[in-house]
């Protein structure tokens, strides 16, 4: 805001050069409200254009320079004035000059690591956005928008299930079962609880999701526990022998990926919570640690992707052999 | 109530609230978000020690006093450490050092308070103050990471001496005694309950004879009592049960006999009567004993403590002499509890309620009814076998008692440690600290 240079009479935009093509992404602001930004990956390419407009064209307007940047950061609540950038790509636009009239510059940041996943939490914020600046004397003209970022993983190899007897004492014995230990944010966990031992009157049993987002690190660490589930999976007294079966779908709820230790600043990890509560309101849990990840469906396009390869492949040639490109896709299909 | 738990076990907290009876106030104090308290069990399933020095706590340790010690020719200081005005243990300047070196390495990444320096030569008396109070200062800094006092490091230093001193250091025990009087008595800490008891009745000034017809007992809360076995250590209970049942101790002298017709021989011995007479009077406000018709006559006996002829007429009531135990559920009641109660007559089954309110029905055994007895394998309950006239024997299974205080909603998650219960391998020693009503010690040790 000034009364000399550009003020309001210049106004900066970012626009990608796939906007029309690339996928958004929801995702909760620090405010919780839902927004759609647009979604990148690891290694992908951030190309575009910056655009400046000047609201009286043919009038100088004087600037140090103008530069676009990539950046990935996180920020700690509680340390506003210190953000962590672990990435961080410049690219300039323009040297040091005049302008006259409106101008658009364009830019490539080619296979961009952007090894997190975007993440807005209770304590702490990790996002990616592209900056573009025109360096004044007095003030800066800066625009930011921001991307969001989904890491994704394959099917892990080592997934076993997860079975142990706990209880206390002479009082209670079970054993619970969940069929992973690792899951995908749209996958259902699917187990069970057997009680080997039941000498309390048990009211009824619930699994509840909890997510903790740790943030800091030595004596300064915070944990905010969230519970994102509570779902009753039993009502009424088990006895001795009785099974109890899980099914947990875990679409319907708001999921992150398992991060663990992010550049050394927060961790963002989730726990299956079984609770029994008996009748005098006294709770036993057991909490149990899994890893979730993000399913690419990158699949899908990958399979449009390879039908196409295939039918190129096959073109020209007689047509029993185009008869077996359909059953491509149905392949793939089965893997997935 | 006006007592300031910061800190305090969930245990006291439980023992103040039913100390309150009918009555409680409660003064909230916010904290920050990073310090109030989270639903955090360790657990042992993530594979990673993972150390939350945030979790902070208050707790009571203090070095009052230094001590000059000579043991093996060799003169040194030992510094005496307490917990909320008891004795824990007394540990010379190199245990410090030796605990400050195993702390640093189990908790490598806390920046821990320094420990007072090494000093090669003797230390006058000023330094040796200095010292004293740089220790407790260190103590107490440390102890209130949760994680580290409550570390197997922490907890081991507080308890026994790395280094033996000839027989343990001494310790003070207060004893409670049935005439509402406290008496404080010097023995060794590694003490057994026969030589904590010799201690009290030789301070008392019990005769051999009278200290027959009395026992150690450790106060559970205000309703039940539990004799020492022969071969337990009263410190140990002494520093870890904090009820507010009795001030200031959780060991008590109480009456253990069972044959009236031995009592009244004691009629002339003063202390004996004045001891029985107290516990009388507070078996009667109890209701384990029932006055009924005499109660006016026993009341003016009482007050104008007429001790001998108050105990004759109370002998002839119900409920003298009786062992009485914390309800419990039994196998021979579908629905409600059942109160037992034993004595040199029978062995007594009352039904209850399962809040413990007696109810009409009662059921004697006599002695010779009772063929056998044992308690089941995984010592959670009692069982007898009894036999009456022509029927055949029948065993009876009581269950140990499980009955943690009635609260009001809102409270029992204020005092989350207490309703919640982690489940934990069942391979491991259950964490069962909260429930040690339910010891297998609960049982009658002495049954005739």
């Amino acid at each position: 805001m000034s009364f000399f240079g550009f003020g309001q009479s210049a106004e900066l935009e970012l626009v990608l050069s796939d906007a029309e093509s690339r996928r958004r992404g929801e995702h909760k602001t620090e405010e919780g409200k839902k927004e759609k930004y647009f979604l990148f990956y690891d290694g992908e390419t951030v190309s575009g254009r910056v655009v400046l407009t000047l609201k009286y064209p043919n009038k100088r307007k004087e600037h140090q320079g103008i530069k676009v940047e990539f950046i990935g950061q996180i920020e700690l609540y509680y340390d506003r004035g210190n953000h962590h950038e672990f990435v961080s790509l410049v690219k300039d636009l323009a040297r040091p000059g005049e302008f006259t009239q409106s101008q658009t510059f364009d830019f490539e940041f080619t296979h961009v690591e952007k090894p997190y996943e975007s993440y807005t939490g209770q304590n702490v914020k990790l996002r990616y956005f592209l900056r573009a600046t025109v360096s004044r004397r007095l003030n800066d003209v800066v625009k930011e928008m921001d991307i969001v970022v989904h890491t994704l993983s394959t099917y892990p190899e080592l997934n076993s299930s997860i079975k142990m007897e706990v209880g206390i004492e002479d009082c209670l014995h079970i054993e619970f079962e969940y069929n992973k230990s690792k899951y995908h944010l749209k996958d259902v966990i699917v187990g069970k609880i057997y009680f080997l031992l039941v000498r309390i009157k048990i009211k009824h049993m619930e699994i509840d999701i909890i997510k903790r987002e740790t943030t800091g690190t030595g004596p300064n660490v915070y944990h905010e526990n969230d519970t994102i589930a509570k779902y009753e999976i039993m009502d009424g007294a088990p006895v001795r022998g009785e099974s109890i079966p899980i099914r947990l779908f875990l679409a319907g709820y708001e999921l992150t990926p398992t991060m663990r230790d992010i550049n050394k600043k927060f961790s963002v990890r989730y726990y299956l919570n079984l609770v029994l509560i008996d009748e005098e309101e006294r709770r036993y849990f057991k909490q149990q640690e899994v890893v979730l990840w993000r399913k690419g469906d990158i699949v899908r396009k990958s399979m449009s992707h390879q039908a196409a390869i295939a039918s190129q492949r096959f073109e020209g040639t007689s047509s029993h052999t185009e008869a077996k490109t359909p059953s491509q896709p149905a392949e793939n299909n089965g893997r997935q | 109530n006006g007592v300031n738990v910061e800190g305090a076990t969930h245990k006291q907290v439980v023992d103040l609230i039913r100390a309150g009876e009918k009555e409680l106030i409660l003064t909230v104090l916010s904290v920050p978000p990073h310090e109030a308290d989270n639903l955090d069990p360790s657990d042992d399933s993530l594979g990673q020690s993972f150390y939350d020095y945030t979790e902070k706590q208050a707790v009571p340790i203090s070095i009052p006093t230094y001590k000059h010690v000579e043991q093996n020719g060799e003169k040194f200081v030992v510094y005496n450490v307490y917990m909320a005005g008891r004795q824990l243990c007394s540990k010379r300047y190199r245990e410090f050092a030796i605990l400050h070196q195993n702390l640093k390495r189990e908790f490598a990444n806390f920046t821990f308070p320094r420990l007072p320096g090494k000093w090669p030569f003797s230390l006058s008396e000023q330094q040796l103050d200095s010292r004293r109070r740089g220790l407790e200062e260190y103590l107490e800094k440390v102890c209130s990471i949760r994680v580290i006092g409550e570390s197997d490091i922490m907890q081991e230093f507080l308890s026994e001496s790395d280094e033996n001193y000839n027989g343990v250091s001494d310790v003070e025990l207060r004893v409670a005694l049935p005439d509402i009087t406290t008496v404080t008595v010097r023995v060794k800490k590694n003490s057994t309950t026969d030589q904590v008891y010799q201690a009290v009745a030789a301070k008392v000034g019990m005769d051999s004879i009278t200290a027959n017809y009395f026992a150690l007992f450790e106060v559970i809360n205000h309703s039940f009592v539990r004799k020492l076995a022969p071969n337990e250590f009263p410190h140990k209970l002494y520093v870890q049960n904090y009820t507010s049942a009795v001030p200031g101790t959780c060991l008590t002298i109480r009456k253990w006999l069972f044959t009236t017709e031995e009592e009244v021989l004691l009629n002339d011995n003063d202390l004996a009567v004045t001891y029985f007479f107290h516990q009388a009077v507070d078996d009667v406000k109890k209701g384990y004993i029932k006055a009924e018709e005499k109660s006016y006559q026993l009341q003016k006996l009482c007050e104008q403590r007429k001790m001998v002829m108050y105990l004759n007429m109370l002998r002839t009531c119900e409920g003298y002499n009786e062992i009485i135990f914390p309800h419990c559920s039994c196998d021979s009641r579908r629905k409600g509890h059942v109160i037992t109660a034993i004595s040199i007559k029978h062995f007594k089954l009352h039904a209850c309620t399962e809040e413990g309110q007696l109810e009409n029905q009662v059921i004697a055994f006599e002695w010779d009814e009772m063929q056998r007895w044992d308690t089941d394998e995984e010592g959670m309950a009692f069982c007898f076998e009894y036999a009456r006239g022509e029927k055949k024997p029948r065993w009876v299974k009581i269950f140990t008692p499980y009955s943690p205080p009635v609260l009001p909603p809102a409270l029992r998650f204020y005092l989350y440690p207490f309703y919640f219960f982690p489940l934990v391998k069942v391979e491991e020693e259950a964490t069962d600290k909260d429930n040690r009503n339910c010891s297998k010690d609960n049982m009658c040790s002495k049954v005739i």
